[in-house]
């Protein structure tokens, strides 16, 4: 049996919670069966699948996952770890793909915000999942998405009502634990449900964070919560865990949202996700994608333009190290006139790593004056890193302008002497110019809350990537008064 | 202060200096002259620290440390500056951030605790005026977008607030126009003579020109000819040297 086939069995043997829902919404196992068929009809990515090219997925196909056991209820104190946590907002948090109620503040929604666990929604929501649900991801050339479908069980819902503006982020977290006996490796598929009527606006972070341990605090001393890559593992420990997530996101007229994702899985870990997005007239979607955990990570965003005046703007980190593998495919497409996407990427590479950026912007015969910009900047540290980037853009359109650029580099020798001879040592100097590199994006982060969860697990990758033993940023001056390099998306 | 013996050094095989020797006491200012490819970059690169530059013999002491044992930031904690004939520019660091780190390594490097922030951004804003730079400058990009004499009050800037017993001036008065060149030799002075209150301080000019020496005064001038050190004299040889050129070294 193969990889694809093990996906398909696992479904007719799903558990008994997923008969029953099936049993009360008859829609709902329509849509699963339809996706795994849809799944089926594909299998597994090919090496010749020109998608994925750079990224094989053969060491992965030999894991027979399972899904993780439902943990016991917990609350906070019985964490091993000190979850993170924005300074305000609301958080669902979630272990090994199962909702968990007591670590979760959910209190005083504002009125026009419905936040709530998918599998929540799924009976009390029902009406709206069912007009809604599944009708923006793209199935078809997308088998994790397909697979996501079928078996999706929870994650969270959010709709925010028209003219409703959320001012506090939700902060979505992911955990992943390690298995403590030698069981299968496990998987979890998570979505994300994320509707904003005419005019609404919110912002979202999406968290995937890989533990040591199982979480409970008897079993395991208090750590930092992000491994170390390399970092030596209890042999006892599987923490190849898999997760498929897929966050589908619907704007409705003039809506603008502010979409976060921080993926800090542990070291052996793939996570292979999906952000698709529909943007009606006047939307505005920005999204800040960092990747610094997995072996194996695969983001595939998908924008469709289909409203005059929408507007995107794709920001990304990934910064990887040792043997991981990081994939990025983007595609944008302007199906309207009018509509603008931005895009900025950059990578930093060390080690034997990997990382594959795919932009793709697709302009239909109909976008007229469309604006597209895309750059992608890479910074390798090392001999053995690599990076595959590609531009890819498809213009039906005579009336655009459309631009793209990709760069890699290395770290400035010139300037490394230059700080090195005002007594900043070669670490410090390397950490100090690392973190230029990337800092343009963090620091285009509206939210300070935010901002700061973002920024702590940025430094600590650097800092690991450096081999230095942590980056001390001086603090910042009024950022109003900082003027970046070449501009920051949208903020 | 400063004692070169016999400093050989090349790039890449190319031998550039060929046994330089030069003296500097505590409270000197001294000018390095000579043509152009004569080695005078290379000699203030090389007592940087720039790894390119390949030592091929000789000793630099500083005090009683041996200077060419050091890396580059040991060299700038224990008190050794160059001012950049071309400073770098560095997209995404501020300058305020830039001082702020290499101030506190310094201090870190002498046991020091960290300046505190506010006290800090007062002493760069006194010096800031000192150099007559725009106060925008420090939350910009090091060096990023700067003009050809901001760059220079950028380094002299720097070198008021890090304090260095030895300050290297690449020439520093390339691309002024007369009103920066006189700012700029300011901010020289002003470091030189606070070496009056206490602070062990020497100089060290690498120029072209004669015309920085009618603002900085030199109490030497050396010739630096294929990589020697052939004449030294007093500030009179800087005239006789514009008067005449080169050529009476020439070998």
């Amino acid at each position: 049996m193969n990889a694809s086939e093990r996906f398909c069995t696992a479904y007719t043997q799903s558990s008994a919670s997923l008969r029953d829902q099936h049993q009360q919404l008859p829609w709902l196992k329509t849509l699963r069966e339809n996706a795994l068929h849809e799944f089926a009809a594909q299998g597994l990515p090919k090496p010749y699948d020109e998608d994925w090219k750079y990224t094989r997925l053969k060491q992965f196909e030999q894991l027979e996952f399972c899904r993780a056991e439902r943990p016991a209820s917990l609350l906070p104190e019985q964490m091993s770890i000190s979850l993170p946590t924005c300074e305000v907002g609301y958080r669902l948090v979630f272990i090994n793909g199962w909702y968990m109620e007591h670590l979760s503040t959910l209190d005083h929604l504002p009125p026009g915000l419905v936040l709530c666990n998918f599998a929540r929604a799924l009976s009390e929501y029902s009406v709206d999942l069912e007009a809604t649900l599944g009708n923006v991801a793209d199935r078809e050339d997308q088998p994790f998405a397909a697979l996501n479908t079928a078996f999706m069980e929870d994650g969270v819902f959010l709709q925010v009502a028209a003219d409703t503006v959320v001012h506090d982020p939700i902060h979505c977290l992911f955990l992943s634990t390690a298995s403590i006996d030698d069981a299968r490796p496990r998987v979890s598929y998570s979505r994300l449900h994320i509707l904003l009527e005419d005019n609404a606006e919110l912002s979202v972070v999406e968290h995937y964070l890989g533990i040591k341990g199982s979480g409970i605090e008897s079993l395991g001393m208090k750590s930092s919560g992000l491994e170390e890559p390399d970092s030596e593992n209890n042999e006892l420990e599987n923490n190849h865990n898999f997760t498929n997530s897929l966050t589908e996101i619907l704007l409705q007229p003039g809506a603008s949202l502010n979409h976060y994702k921080l993926q800090c899985e542990s070291p052996d870990s793939s996570h292979i996700a999906g952000i698709h997005v529909e943007q009606q007239r006047g939307s505005q979607f920005t999204s800040h994608n960092l990747s610094l955990g997995a072996a194996l990570a695969r983001n595939d965003i998908r924008i469709k333009l289909t409203g005059e005046n929408a507007k995107c703007c794709l920001n990304g980190i990934y910064l990887v190290g040792g043997h991981q593998h990081v994939d990025n495919h983007t595609q944008v497409d302007h199906l309207v006139p009018s509509c603008c996407s931005e895009e900025l990427y950059k990578g930093v590479i060390q080690g034997h790593a990997r990382a594959v950026f795919n932009g793709k912007v697709v302009v239909e015969p109909d976008a007229q004056q469309s604006d597209a910009r895309q750059i992608n900047k890479n910074l390798l540290l090392s001999e053995k890193a690599e990076v595959d980037t590609k531009p890819e853009l498809q213009i039906y359109a005579d009336d655009v302008k459309c631009s793209h650029g990709a760069t890699v580099g290395q770290l400035d020798a010139q300037a490394l002497f230059y700080l090195q001879s005002r007594g900043i040592s070669k670490t410090d100097a390397e950490a100090l110019l690392v973190y230029a590199f990337v800092s343009e994006i963090i620091e285009g982060i509206d939210h300070p809350g935010v901002q700061q969860l973002i920024q702590a697990p940025v430094l600590e990758q650097l800092s690991h990537l450096i081999g230095a033993d942590s980056i001390r940023l001086q603090p910042q001056m009024p950022t109003s008064l900082t003027k970046s390099g070449e501009g920051v998306l949208c903020h | 202060m400063l004692r070169i013996n016999n400093l050989h050094a090349g790039i890449d095989g190319n031998a550039i200096l060929k046994g330089v020797n030069l003296n500097v006491n505590a409270g000197e200012v001294h000018a390095i002259m000579g043509p152009n490819g004569s080695g005078k970059s290379t000699m203030a690169n090389v007592l940087a620290g720039q790894m390119d530059y390949e030592v091929t013999d000789g000793e630099v002491l500083l005090g009683e440390k041996n200077l060419l044992s050091l890396s580059a930031h040991e060299r700038a904690c224990e008190g050794v500056f160059l001012a950049f004939q071309y400073p770098v520019e560095i997209p995404g660091v501020s300058t305020i951030q830039f001082l702020k780190t290499a101030l506190n390594s310094i201090r870190k490097y002498h046991h020091l605790d960290e300046l505190d922030a506010m006290d800090f951004l007062e002493q760069v804003k006194d010096k800031m005026q000192q150099v007559d730079m725009d106060e925008s400058l420090l939350y910009r990009a090091v060096n990023e977008g700067f003009s050809g004499g901001e760059k220079k009050r950028s380094e002299i800037l720097q070198m008021l607030v890090l304090e260095p017993s030895l300050a290297i001036l690449d020439e520093t008065d390339s691309g002024l126009d007369i009103d920066a060149l006189k700012t700029v030799a300011d901010g020289v002075n002003a470091f030189r003579a606070s070496s009056n209150q206490g602070q062990e301080r020497a100089i060290i000019l690498v120029t072209h020109y004669q015309r920085l020496l009618n603002y900085i005064k030199p109490d030497f001038v050396h010739v630096l000819m294929d990589g020697r050190i052939v004449e030294s004299a007093g500030p009179e040889l800087a005239l006789e040297l514009e008067a005449k050129g080169y050529s009476a070294w020439a070998a």
